[in-house]
């Protein structure tokens, strides 16, 4: 019995110490092996770069094609594909680099994998195939976005989206209403992939958009459209959809116009004052956003209601549009600092500070238009009265003009004490 | 009364066996599970959608909070560092935790801050905050400055400040990898489960080179004590999280770089600021909270997001360091003891924490009863010989082959030493730290039971060398 166990306890050891040397010889010869494979694919993919180039700008590439086949496990097929994946991005080689790839067999040999069970080599193809941007392969990617697994779906959009053409963005835009049914992640992959595709795609976005029912699609695409440069047919589409019964979608349309509008003038930002009214908080945030960024004149006032929202991201975002205004939104302050909201008021003041609106109201102090001294004088005192007084303080420590320390002194010495 | 003694004695003797034996099969599964993931997930790296978010509007906006007191030679750096990062909406509050230097000062001065009156609701309780600092062209930044009451006062009260739906902390003495916050909220983005925590790997500062506010070369340090923590470091996050991670049991999250969302922290209350380790206090708290609400939840390690901090050199400071750990530990068993050997809490209750209990808080007492009972019995003609000399060897040479392994992983996937001086370096102090390191640890880990017990429960403080960015900068 204590002879089994001393050769069980020696073999544990023997085994261990045969593992340690192990794990030693495989790290060493790992690292060598690195070395000499990285080595050996840079100066391959030097030379195939430089043999490449100078085929192609004479050429006779395609009747050297010869040349630069090699057994996929090759350090020579990599290199080659490395190389031309680089020129790929490269205007003038593209289409020939493309027509090299698909006759030295590369995407046909990756297609083959988009098969394989395996979930990692199969991602890892339609990763390639993206990458080599392969127009044949679209409806073999396509026909991935059909499947269950999610991990091979986003890495197929994505691949879609690098491939960049019309074809592609059809497969994802015709697969969206299953997508978005089958994951999170999906559609979270999809809105990100369609920026890719450029402002070419708006007419196909804004088709689709129009022709799919689910509001979560469109609320995606108007999300899309917002990242792309704005143009007339988006300002349209998003008009389109400022009644829509979907909250996401209202607050979604507003975004685009508040963005796209900036740029064509016969846009009528009026369109968007309803939208300040709106039950949903979302849509109040967007729409004071909005606002704010065109600065409408006819908007002051409205948003004057925003700044004493019940929801407080509205009323930051409220204060922080009508300090856009500069001095036309005092009144509006002056009105909003008089409700009986605290949260509001600090909202507001929070605002007026981190805008270096409070250095302005503080320079008026000392301005000739003495109405608007006075009310900023006003708007000082409350935000004084609410514990926002920091920069008065400052001002009176750091500041220069003694006419305007003299007014803030007054204004933050509580009555019956001298100054 | 003799008979008994030697009773106690061999029965000991097996105990330790027993127990050395349930520790070390532990490790080897997580060993196991974590080659396999490790390599499943850096082939999976080179399709990862990563770069896309940084221009996604799907992307959360992400809250950096740094707390920071007496940082005055580093904060500068680290905040740059986190103002630099590759990710499309995020802010970074520096909470001044009542430094006694010019921290405050520096960070005025450094960039233009003016002292501003922010709302600012004290939701979760924390000392009173002295004030608010911001520079509209830096719309991204905000500086608070309050009365001191420790590490896990201060997150508090960047949590109350932020108003993002995730917050990640960072040390005050950390450079972050530009990528570093986007890798660390992929799986948010990527998983079909609320991710309701994520940590990343924290890697030694120590001796690099710094180009623009971030690690710009690798080098080993020179300090003997800091290339024992690269290779504990490489070998507590390569397999030992990745292992937990993947049966979702994980309990710590480096508090030096790990996201939080928000709403789940408000939740379970935030930090508690009498715990020292508050970082996995406030990670069982969400692993509680979330199975007893019935809630899906994950909490993620990750092992490609990477943050750069410095570690302690000296002796004593480790030796603080490594008490402070283990008393956090320690808080946290006896605080959550409701979790222990509970069914109702499924694998946490059940596994992870008893684990935790026998092995991790209990180990540093039976290792060092160990190292004198079995010597003892040996001398004593108790144990033979050849078991005492089987056991010492067996004991050492797992200690080895752990260590080994843990820079084989470092090796097999990132590859960040990349010289083969580096290499055989950190091999050779994988060796090395079972000869006293790994003694010494467990002596201080023991002293923090001792510790605990006499009620000395107070947080020490770690001085550190400092990293000295003007000599290790490069413009």
């Amino acid at each position: 019995m204590q002879y089994t166990f001393r050769l069980t306890l020696l073999t544990i050891i023997l085994s261990i110490l045969c593992l340690v040397f192990i794990i030693l010889l495989a790290t060493t010869l790992r690292r060598v092996f690195h070395s000499w494979k990285y080595k050996e694919l840079d100066k391959q993919r030097k030379d195939f770069r430089e043999k490449l180039q100078r085929d192609l700008d004479s050429g006779k590439v395609f009747q050297r094609i010869n040349d630069y086949r090699s057994s996929s496990r090759s350090i020579k097929f990599q290199a080659i594909e490395d190389v031309l994946i680089g020129l790929i991005n490269e205007e003038r080689y593209r289409k020939e680099a493309q027509e090299i790839l698909v006759k030295l067999g590369y995407i046909t040999f990756y297609e083959k994998r988009l098969k394989s069970r395996n979930i990692i080599t199969k991602s890892s193809a339609i990763n390639k195939i993206g990458r080599m941007v392969s127009e044949s392969s679209i409806d073999k990617l396509t026909d991935i976005l059909k499947t269950k697994n999610i991990e091979a779906i986003s890495v197929a959009v994505r691949s879609l989206s690098k491939i960049g053409s019309i074809g592609g963005l059809k497969g994802i835009l015709e697969h969206m209403p299953y997508l978005f049914k089958e994951s999170l992640v999906a559609q979270k992959t999809v809105e990100t992939s369609l920026t890719n595709f450029g402002t070419q795609a708006i007419p196909m976005l804004i088709e689709y958009g129009k022709k799919f029912i689910d509001p979560r699609i469109t609320a995606t695409l108007l999300e899309v459209i917002n990242t792309l440069p704005p143009t007339k047919m988006s300002c349209s589409f998003a008009q389109d959809n400022l009644k829509s019964n979907e909250a996401e979608v209202r607050a979604k349309a507003v975004k685009v116009l508040g963005q796209a509008s900036i740029s064509y003038k016969e846009f009528d930002p009026g369109i968007l004052l309803p939208l300040v009214r709106d039950h949903v908080w979302f849509v109040r945030l967007q729409a004071a956003n909005a606002l704010g960024n065109l600065r409408y004149q006819k908007a002051l006032y409205i948003l004057g209601t925003l700044i004493i929202d019940e929801n407080w991201q509205v009323r930051n975002a409220a204060s922080l549009s009508l300090t856009k205004f500069g001095d036309a939104s005092i009144d509006i302050f002056l009105i909003a600092l008089k409700f009986k909201d605290i949260y509001a008021k600090e909202s507001i003041c929070e605002e007026i500070e981190k805008t270096n609106f409070v250095y302005r109201l503080i320079q008026n102090l000392d301005s000739a238009d003495r109405e608007l001294c006075e009310k900023s004088k006003e708007v000082l005192s409350i935000m004084h009265s609410l514990q926002f007084s920091t920069p008065l303080i400052e001002y009176l420590k750091k500041g220069e003009n003694d006419l305007i320390k003299r007014e803030i002194a007054l204004m933050i010495t509580p009555k019956g004490q001298k100054t | 009364m003799t008979g008994f003694f030697i009773s106690f004695i061999v029965g000991f003797n097996y105990f330790i066996g027993f127990y050395y034996g349930i520790v070390n099969f532990v490790y080897s599964i997580l060993l196991t599970t974590s080659l396999i993931v490790i390599l499943r997930y850096i082939k999976r790296i080179k399709y990862s959608p990563v770069k896309d978010f940084s221009y996604s509007p799907e992307t959360p906006p992400v809250s950096i909070l740094i707390p920071a007191y007496n940082e005055e030679r580093i904060i500068v750096q680290t905040l740059k560092s986190a103002l630099s990062m590759n990710y499309p909406f995020f802010d970074v509050i520096v909470i001044n935790d009542g430094s006694l230097d010019k921290t405050l000062e520096i960070l005025i001065m450094k960039f233009k801050l003016r002292k501003i009156d922010v709302v600012y609701r004290n939701i979760l309780k924390t000392s009173p905050v002295r004030g608010f600092y911001y520079n509209p062209e830096i719309p991204n930044l905000i500086v608070i400055d309050k009365e001191k009451a420790g590490k896990a006062d201060a997150l508090n009260c960047g949590v109350n400040a932020s108003k993002n739906p995730y917050v990640c902390s960072v040390d005050a003495d950390s450079l972050m990898e530009r990528d570093a916050l986007l890798r660390l909220m992929a799986p948010v983005l990527e998983s079909t489960i609320p991710v309701v925590a994520a940590g990343g790997v924290v890697r030694i500062l120590n001796g690099t080179e710094i180009r623009e506010n971030t690690v710009s070369e690798i080098k080993l340090p020179r300090s003997s004590l800091a290339l024992f923590q690269i290779v504990e470091y490489l070998r507590a996050f390569l397999f030992g999280r990745v292992g937990w991670d993947t049966m979702n049991s994980i309990l710590i999250l480096s508090g030096t770089f790990s996201l939080f969302n928000k709403a789940a922290v408000m939740a379970v209350g935030g930090y508690n600021v009498k715990h020292v380790s508050e970082d996995m206090e406030l990670v069982i708290k969400l692993h509680r909270y979330h199975i007893k609400n019935n809630k899906p939840y994950r909490i993620k390690f990750i092992s490609d997001p990477i943050c750069w901090s410095e570690v302690p050199e000296k002796l004593k400071m480790l030796g603080r360091q490594r008490r402070r750990w283990h008393l956090g530990l320690i808080q946290c068993i006896v605080e959550h003891r409701a979790l222990m050997l509970n069914p109702k809490y499924g694998k946490l209750g059940l596994f992870i924490f008893p684990y935790y209990f026998f092995f991790e808080m209990l180990g540093p007492i039976v290792e060092l009863l160990g190292y004198i009972i079995v010597p003892l019995s040996y001398i004593f003609g108790l144990l033979s010989y050849d078991y005492f000399l089987l056991f010492l060897i067996l004991a050492i040479f797992y200690g080895v082959f752990l260590s080994t392994i843990g820079v084989f992983l470092e090796e097999l996937t990132y590859r960040r030493y990349p010289k083969w001086s580096h290499l055989f370096k950190l091999l050779l102090y994988g060796v090395f730290e079972n000869f006293g390191y790994r003694q010494i640890n467990s002596f201080w880990r023991f002293q923090a039971i001792i510790r605990y017990i006499f009620g000395k429960r107070k947080w020490e403080y770690v001085e550190k060398k400092g990293v000295d960015y003007e000599k290790n900068s490069k413009r």
